[in-house]
């Protein structure tokens, strides 16, 4: 019965868009009376209804002429779904659909549910509709024959009896993230927007930090949500930001992100001291950013330092260039290999020597061994009272 | 702060009076050769070890090869406000200066004169022709000095003082060679000074490998230092190659709290095998 060999016949709005009718002329079966449209009659949620509503919105947009679909009674019986549909085809031969409303539905949840209906899907054609099905999510929905609709034009439809496949494709990435707060500010990208937040004194919108940081703007929508929800900023309006608690977002990006877990630190001795360290660094070639307490102390009263903190691409090769020799104990500088080059971000030259911007060395600080906290502290203090200084 | 002051104080003060003798001994100057602490210093500085870097002695050796026997020297430095340390002393010249605080201070020049050039052989006395016998003293380990120096510029360490003057200055081959005698010949008596390691620490810091290993090489090749040179070789791997040697616990001591131990000792170790290395 099925062939997926048929020519299209129709193609719509939908950049990848298969429509093919089979076996018009086919046996006619319906599972449910074409003449009962009426509403679900199981006591649903309501975004659940409008759900439905949509996607069968979105279903109807992408049949052929001449079809149709309409919300059916519900079929009472073991494995309840939420709502029934009847697609009908132009010759009025008519289809049963069942349907299951999901608000989000992960690869997991998506497994979760095929094993869940392996009975409801016996009895026929089951979509599944949902705002927005992820590609991994969509597949293992395929691999079950499960029929699947998201409201941004993701479609997946086959009816055996009158015969339809509907394939559409819609939106790769979910549009409503930002409803869904980040987590934390684990990672490179939010350590990246972290930055474009602490180091403006006006706040940038959800467009120029995506801009500036070069990550999508739902990512950047979802981070947002999250310092908002934990008081770090505050919004005026719809997304606009009102101003941002910039220590408190050091301390949290801080905690969410230690040191060791923005990139791959080894240990070196520079027997020579910290001054000749710093000194082979003014005139070497290398990427890098000079951080922790030896930075601090370039801008704030610091005691003097004893650890040299420095981000370096390539680290192994870096430090043989620079005549460090591999140091388990006595180490005297600390070679950090990023995980992101937002390190390198604002990085300023002061005598010769490239130091990383101030708040990446505060951040660095506040999970770094021995006094690093505490200078980390400092340095807030010292950041507070100098906002010129370093806040552009 | 009051203690740094304090310190700068001494400092500038033991700068000033090092101008004076150089003053003093003004047509002699070009048979000295600064060595000591102040010697480490000019050399190398505090090469990050943020200890009080050197003592308020200076020691000038004195090569009895090049030296005038007009005007004595003894004359010259009383002339210039020096005394003997005491009438027992050999080569210890003071002045007083006043300082901040009630007492005044006292600072030394120690004139010295390389074992194996003294005319005087005997245990103390120099005995420099046309000097009073007394007026510098015999010291073992400082040959190299002659050997291994070059000349700089000295000035004061206040705009205020103007005078500069060009002095040889032991090389840090020399100095090297010195300290590490030092450290071996008082080491377990109640003279041993944990800073002897730390300058040792501060000159290998301060210069590089190629040029210490050049200079030292040039020791060893010459035959007024050469002994001296090749007994220090020993020491140096003795003292400041392996982690239980006895310069390597001196240099710990000496910075005491302000830096990392095991930092000093792997410094010491990694500068001293590459030295060690670059002779072989």
């Amino acid at each position: 019965m099925m062939s997926t060999a048929a020519p299209s016949r129709c193609c719509l709005q939908t950049l990848v868009a298969h429509v093919v009718q089979l076996d018009v002329l086919g046996n006619l079966s319906c599972v449910l009376p074409l003449a009962s449209m009426l509403h679900a009659v199981r006591n649903e949620a309501v975004s659940d209804n409008m759900l439905i509503r949509e996607g069968l919105r979105v279903l109807r947009a992408r049949l052929p002429p001449g079809w149709t679909v309409s919300e059916a009674a519900l079929e009472s019986g073991p494995g309840a779904v939420d709502a029934a549909a009847e697609i009908v085809a132009p010759d009025r031969r008519v289809g049963a659909v069942a349907l299951e409303a999901r608000a989000r539905l992960d690869p997991k949840g998506a497994r979760d549910l095929v094993d869940a209906t392996r009975e409801a899907r016996a009895h026929g054609a089951f979509v599944v509709v949902a705002r927005y099905l992820s590609g991994s999510t969509r597949a293992r929905l395929q691999e079950a024959d499960v029929g699947y609709v998201d409201l941004t034009g993701n479609v997946r439809v086959i009816l055996a009896r009158p015969g339809l496949f509907i394939e559409t494709q819609g939106a790769s990435e979910d549009p409503n993230r930002e409803e869904r707060p980040a987590r934390s500010l684990r990672g490179a990208k939010a350590g990246r927007i972290v930055r474009t937040l602490v180091d403006r004194k006006e706040p940038p919108g959800v467009r120029e930090i995506a801009a500036l940081t070069k990550i999508d703007a739902g990512y950047v929508s979802r981070v947002l949500s999250l310092l908002d929800t934990e008081a770090l900023i505050t919004r005026v309006g719809r997304g606009r930001m009102g101003s941002v608690d910039w220590p408190a977002l050091l301390r949290r990006w801080a905690r969410d992100a230690p040191l060791e877990s923005r990139g791959n630190a080894r240990t070196y001795l520079e027997p020579r001291g910290l001054s000749a360290f710093v000194a082979r660094l003014a005139i070497s070639d290398e990427r890098y950013a000079v951080t922790g307490s030896l930075a601090a102390a370039t801008v704030a009263p610091l005691a003097a330092p004893r650890l040299a903190t420095v981000w370096l691409r390539d680290t192994a090769e870096a430090a043989s260039r620079l005549a460090l020799r591999q140091a388990e104990a006595g180490a005297n500088v600390l070679l950090i290999e990023p995980d992101d080059e937002g390190v390198f971000e604002g990085a300023v030259k002061r005598d010769g020597v490239r130091y990383a911007a101030t708040s990446q060395v505060a951040v660095d600080l506040l999970t770094s061994t021995g006094r690093g906290p505490a200078e980390g502290e400092e340095l807030i203090t010292w950041m507070r009272e100098n906002e010129g200084a370093w806040r552009k | 702060m009051a203690q740094v002051s304090e310190v700068d104080e001494l400092y500038v003060m033991a700068r000033s009076v090092l101008l004076d003798a150089l003053e003093a001994l003004g047509p002699h100057r070009d048979a000295i050769v600064l060595v000591g602490a102040q010697a480490v210093y000019l050399r190398v500085g505090e090469a990050d070890l943020a200890v009080a870097p050197f003592t308020t002695d200076g020691d000038l050796a004195i090569d009895p090869a090049v030296l005038a026997t007009i005007p004595p020297l003894e004359e010259a430095l009383m002339a210039a406000g020096f005394l003997p340390k005491s009438k027992d002393s050999v080569g210890v010249w003071i002045t007083k200066r006043p300082t901040s605080r009630r007492v005044d201070a006292e600072v030394a020049i120690d004139l010295l004169v390389p074992a194996s050039v003294s005319p005087g052989t005997r245990r103390r006395a120099a005995r420099l022709p046309g000097h009073d016998s007394r007026a510098a003293r015999i010291v073992r380990g400082l040959d190299d000095a002659i050997v291994d120096s070059d000349a700089m510029r000295l000035a004061a360490l206040v705009q205020t003082d103007v005078r500069s003057f060009d002095v040889r200055v032991a090389g840090p081959a020399a100095l090297l060679v010195a300290k590490v005698h030092k450290i071996s010949e008082r080491q377990g008596t109640d003279r041993q000074s944990d800073k002897d390691a730390l300058d040792v620490l501060r000159l290998f810091r301060g210069t590089e490998t190629d040029d210490l290993a050049a200079r030292y090489a040039k020791l060893l090749a010459d035959k007024r230092s050469e002994e001296a040179a090749k007994a220090a070789r020993s020491l140096v791997e003795a003292q400041f190659a392996k982690r239980a040697g006895v310069g390597v616990e001196m240099a710990i001591r000496s910075v005491g709290a302000l830096a990392d131990a095991e930092e000093i000792a792997a410094s010491c170790m990694a500068l001293a095998g590459d030295l060690l290395a670059a002779l072989k």
